[in-house]
């Protein structure tokens, strides 16, 4: 049999590494520029974190037995089109509640657009890559390939971005149930 | 809300490292992405003052 070109193993990984990429990009613009994200920005970064967890899923499978099920790839590809599918509401509720002419935005823009402008894409583009990848998943390779090694680390990587949102996000809102739509500062170190 | 979204990842996360059977994760990851929604269901519909 022919050898597949493209492995469900590698796909996983470049959607994983997108959302990795942009999630390490907010993190950086909270930490360093002290752009606080807005109640609706932390939803979609949560929407992030869940397509994340559902292409975990697929990897661990190739990691595990070295091959990987249809069913697990359904699963894993669902679930990532479901989150994307609620980031990309709350992207395009966001971006509509700025589009007025006038309007600067919330938050920075990284290549002239904000954040969540950005959001929109990436949700759209996993959202179009996991649909793509189900459709052709019978002429996709199903074995781990030499792209498997980078697996481990993506994995850890994503197991300490969801630790790292955890703290930051108790750190916004501190012991109240709700975040604020347009915070200034950290909840938890103020009690003003 | 987001203490409760984050530690619901973790512990879908934890399921499938731990290779718990697929519709234990389907399971948990599905009632993620409700939570999710849910948040955001009552976001948008704060200017109608719909109360649950």
């Amino acid at each position: 049999m022919k050898k597949a070109i493209l492995s469900h193993g590698f796909a996983s990984l470049l959607t994983s590494w997108a959302i990795c990429a942009a999630l390490i990009v907010a993190l950086y613009h909270q930490l360093f520029n002290n752009d606080l994200p807005c109640a609706l920005c932390w939803l979609q970064r949560f929407a992030m974190l869940a397509m994340l967890v559902a292409q975990t899923w697929i990897l661990l499978k190739i990691g595990k037995r070295q091959t990987v099920s249809i069913q697990d790839v359904a699963l894993g590809h669902g679930l990532t089109i479901l989150a994307a599918l609620v980031g990309m509401s709350m992207s395009l509720r966001q971006v509509l509640l700025h589009i007025l002419p006038g309007d600067p935005g919330y938050g920075g823009e990284v290549m002239g657009l904000h954040f969540y402008t950005w959001g929109f894409v990436l949700f759209f583009c996993c959202m179009a890559g996991s649909a793509l990848t189900v459709a052709l998943s019978n002429w996709l390779d199903r074995t781990a390939d030499a792209w498997h090694a980078a697996a481990r680390w993506t994995m850890w990587l994503i197991a300490a971005l969801i630790l790292i949102n955890w703290v930051l996000v108790f750190a916004m809102q501190g012991f109240q149930w709700e975040l604020d739509g347009d915070p200034t500062h950290y909840r938890l170190f103020s009690f003003s | 809300m987001g203490t409760v979204l984050s530690a619901l990842l973790m512990a879908c996360l934890v399921l499938a490292w731990r290779e718990r059977p697929m519709s234990w994760f389907a399971g948990l990851g599905l009632a993620t992405i409700v939570v999710l929604s849910w948040f955001f269901f009552t976001d948008i519909t704060q200017p109608l003052n719909l109360s649950f």
